[in-house]
């Protein structure tokens, strides 16, 4: 079943949090809704799961319209970033509560929950309590509680933003799984980008209520179609037109057309060469060592560049280099 | 209940009636009962307080009052009893509070047991004990010789002070556990000394508090009752000309002018709270650490020489009455029994069977009300949740003594269709609800934000209706705070006086009121014998609420 959005808007008193928003959810996709805090993104996740109304718009699931269903018959999954296991309840009456809405048998009941918690391989803590369970094991039980009901959806609010490093790239990779076993659709509202980048087939990058662009990690990252999208999306070095004209006129020929101050270059820092040479144009101001990569901060015809580069050649600050750009490694955006 | 089965008739229905119409019913009920029940009342009253005998509107009440013989020797003494008390319970108090919250003093739990003491009687109660030990025929006088005069302003004093030290403690404690070890601890890191941090860190620290404390005690002293009936001699007290201006004579429009002025200082305090709190929240960050209590000699050993003197004043006074309830012939033939217990006058126990009921009913259906206002606030939209807040916490600001003035205002009035509810124990305990109403809100409201609003969304998300939510989750994370929502409205009602005064007739009592009435007949050792059943009543009460309220705590965490 798809989830067919169209033209949503939402204000709250006044400021706009959604500005017509257009998405599609395809079976068995994982999409991330993707921004900074503020850009909407958990208001349009809210309105999704139906504990927002929108004020216009359309939503669909398949052939049923969604605007006149309440949330409770969505048949949605939610889990949220924390605090969401009700208190009162074992992790398995947790897991087993939206069975025991649907009025089935105690038996069928607790064989889902033993098989939902297996599932998120907490077989062994059935019976604690959610205030014994640590965060990493309350968002497990959360996501088992989600399953359980065999949603049609599963809506995740960010749901690692409150773990540890380690235990949410486990997590993480605990989605992941469960989302290739079960191929459930699930939207994601994340503002870590390697997140996105890392579990959704589609991610939409958005900002101030707006979606600035939908696609995969690669489109994205590789082609931004907007400077925010450029800059939000790992790191960038944006360069005016002007500029590029006076200095590296050659990238000009993948540059569509508009006004000098629409459209920006777009260079990746790992795509910037950089070459020690004595009779360099360039400078090293800093070098920030990363492990596998070094960063460098240089000066460069007039304008200061992020680059990157895997070579450990005796890169020091002050150095001379020469630095060049591809034709192929530019990307032009909307400014 | 009725809400779920009228949804249920029209099943095809598109929109989510039955949620709808729950969130709705949450909300009117409660309001119709603020506005019916404290709005209406307090709006009579100011109407009255305008209205001369003559039915024309002006401000000839409160000309009438100035030349009202006494009244103004009586608001002299009011004011300068409400001053003395409350710089005694303020001084005392944070002496107490302190020593609980910081020092390392030995007999902490003593002294919190003792504070629990007043809290489970009608003030009166401690009235009478000082009678009791230094009354004319007290103790101290036969056996000691000494003879001070009790009865009028030292008398008052000593029995307001002990009686809303507690009060005062409660508010001071919770004032000092706010504060951040963490600022001690910088201020040390920095070179500050203990005095220089004490008055740096911990007295602007519980600056507001003291406020606080100190509008409560000055309130609860200048319209107290009971102890100006008991031990107030012939001093003369606000709160005894008003009753007899309006039980007595009959004159409702200066008794209103009255009431509006007691209004004063408490809308004052109010307002000054609400600035308070403004200014200090946002201070307090996530995951304050409380300072851990230490042991100083130089502060404690006297800190504990004061904390002692106080907690043992409350404790002697109260034993007192016990002790003395159960004396044969006071202070004459101290042998012990059971003689003063066969109460007949004033309709023996019978108020007192009154007092449990209508406490029973003020606590049920005021911690049904309240939960349900609660709810209602969360789901309405937020104009209309500021008002009904902001009307919610208002009762606080109306003295007991004020409210059942006008109740009797609004609900004796002939030909009024609420009249029928006059005389009525119904209406005694819907006075007792809007009381203690304000406290009730707030802990039920603070309960309630605990409960994240995540959980009711998953709820919601997992096919969980309104109602299903709220019996599953909501109820019993709220369990502990129902629980003490129910006590306090009980152990309260059990014990009030100042507003149930006004309600009661001669064929309706109330076990607070059958006290004074026998302390005022003459038979005073019945009267320690009523309090000491009362005490019973209310400390058995007290216990069953600790335990209930530990066991839902642990289950729940």
């Amino acid at each position: 079943m798809t989830l067919e959005i169209n033209n949503l808007c939402k204000s709250f008193a006044g400021s706009v949090a959604l500005d017509r928003i257009n998405l599609s959810v395809k079976d068995n996709e994982f999409v991330c809704l993707l921004g900074p805090s503020g850009c909407g993104k958990t208001t349009l996740l809210r309105i999704i799961a139906g504990l927002l109304t929108p004020d216009s718009g359309e939503m669909r699931l398949g052939e049923r319209n969604l605007a006149a269903v309440p949330t409770r018959e969505r048949g949605f999954g939610i889990v949220f970033q924390s605090y969401s296991l009700f208190p009162n309840m074992t992790a398995a009456e947790n897991v087993g509560y939206g069975l025991k809405i649907r009025k089935r048998s105690k038996n069928e009941i607790s064989q889902r929950a033993a098989e939902m918690l297996a599932l998120v391989k907490l077989s062994h803590l059935a019976d604690r309590m959610p205030y014994q369970l640590s965060g990493g094991q309350q968002q497990r039980v959360a996501l088992a509680r989600a399953l359980a009901v065999d949603p049609t959806l599963i809506l995740l609010d960010e749901p690692l933003s409150a773990l540890d490093a380690k235990v949410r790239a486990d997590l993480r990779q605990e989605i992941r799984d469960v989302h290739r076993r079960l191929g459930i659709p699930i939207i994601m509202v994340t503002h870590d980008q390697e997140e996105a980048l890392m579990l959704s087939d589609k991610v939409v990058c958005m900002n101030y209520g707006r979606i600035e662009q939908v696609g995969t990690p690669e489109d994205l990252y590789l082609r931004p179609s907007t400077r925010f999208v450029a800059d939000f999306m790992g790191r960038s070095n944006l360069v005016p037109t002007e500029w590029v004209r006076q200095a590296l006129p050659q990238l000009l020929v993948s540059r569509p057309p508009g006004a000098d101050d629409s459209i920006e270059a777009c260079i990746r820092p790992e795509r910037l060469s950089v070459t020690p040479t004595e009779a360099g144009s360039g400078v090293i101001r800093e070098v920030t060592f990363l492990g596998n990569i070094s960063q460098l901060r240089l000066d460069w015809r007039g304008r200061e560049w992020l680059a990157e580069t895997a070579s450990m050649s005796g890169l020091a600050v002050g150095m001379p280099v020469e630095v060049d750009v591809a034709a192929s490694d530019c990307v032009w955006v909307r400014a | 209940m009725s809400i779920t089965i009228s949804a249920r008739v029209a099943p095809n229905a598109p929109t989510f009636s039955a949620d709808k119409l729950l969130s709705v019913v949450t909300i009117a009920i409660p309001a119709i009962g603020l506005l019916l029940f404290f709005i209406l009342p307090l709006a009579t009253m100011v109407k009255l307080s305008f209205v001369d005998d003559s039915g024309q509107f002006g401000i000839a009440n409160y000309l009438a009052l100035l030349n009202t013989p006494g009244i103004v020797q009586a608001t002299q003494n009011s004011l300068l009893l409400g001053a003395s008390a409350t710089a005694v319970c303020l001084v005392l108090g944070f002496a107490l509070a302190y020593a609980i919250e910081r020092s390392g003093i030995i007999g902490k739990g003593f002294v919190s047991a003792v504070l629990y003491l007043p809290v489970l009687a009608p003030s009166l109660v401690l009235g009478l004990g000082l009678i009791f030990l230094l009354g004319r025929n007290g103790l101290i006088g036969k056996f000691l010789g000494i003879h001070v005069e009790i009865y009028g302003f030292p008398g008052l004093l000593l029995a307001n002070a002990l009686y809303a030290l507690p009060q005062a403690v409660i508010i001071l404690r919770a004032a000092l556990r706010q504060t951040d070890a963490r600022y001690y601890d910088a201020a040390s890191v920095m070179g500050a000394s203990s005095w220089r941090q004490f008055w740096d860190i911990t007295v602007p620290g519980t600056k507001f508090g003291l406020l606080s404390a100190g509008f409560v005690v000055f309130t609860l002293t200048i319209t107290d009752f009971g102890n100006a009936v008991v031990i107030g001699g012939d001093t003369k007290l606000l709160a005894i000309e008003i009753y007899n201006q309006v039980s007595g004579q009959m004159k409702f429009g200066v008794g209103a002018a009255v009431g509006m002025l007691l209004l004063l200082p408490t809308g004052l305090s109010l307002y000054i709270e609400r600035v308070a709190s403004k200014r200090q929240s946002g201070g307090q960050a996530d995951g304050a650490v409380p300072p851990t209590p230490m042991f100083r000699a130089a502060r404690d050993i006297p800190l504990f020489a004061v904390v002692m003197a106080a907690s043992l004043s409350i404790a002697l006074v109260v034993a007192t009455v016990v002790y003395a309830s159960f004396v044969n012939l006071w202070p004459y033939r101290l042998d012990l029994g059971f003689k003063h217990y066969g109460i007949t006058i004033s309709g023996g126990y019978t108020p007192l069977w009154t007092s449990l009921g209508v406490s029973l009913g003020a606590a049920i259906g005021g911690t049904i009300l309240l939960f349900a206002l609660a709810l209602g606030l969360r789901r309405a939209p937020p104009f209309l949740a500021k008002t009904i807040y902001l009307i919610a916490v208002m009762p606080v600001g109306v003295p007991g003594l004020v409210l059942g003035l006008a109740y009797v205002f609004a609900f004796n009035q002939a030909g009024s269709p609420l009249e029928v509810l006059y005389g009525t124990a119904f209406l005694i305990a819907i006075c007792n609800f809007y009381h203690y109403h304000s406290q009730g809100f707030l802990t039920t409201v603070t309960g309630l934000r605990a409960v994240p609003a995540a959980v009711e969304s998953a709820a919601a998300c997992l096919g969980g209706s309104a109602t299903c939510v709220l019996i599953d989750v909501v109820v019993p994370i709220m369990g502990p705070t129902l629980l003490s929502v129910f006590f306090f409205l009980f152990m309260r009602s059990m014990v009030t006086l100042s507003a149930v005064i006004f309600l009661v007739s001669p064929s309706l009592s109330l076990a607070s009121v059958s006290v004074m009435r026998l302390d005022e007949a003459g038979f005073v050792s019945q009267a320690a014998a009523f309090s000491t059943c009362i005490m019973l009543v209310v400390a058995a009460s007290a216990w069953v609420m600790r335990r209930a309220v530990a066991i839902a705590s642990v289950r729940m965490s």
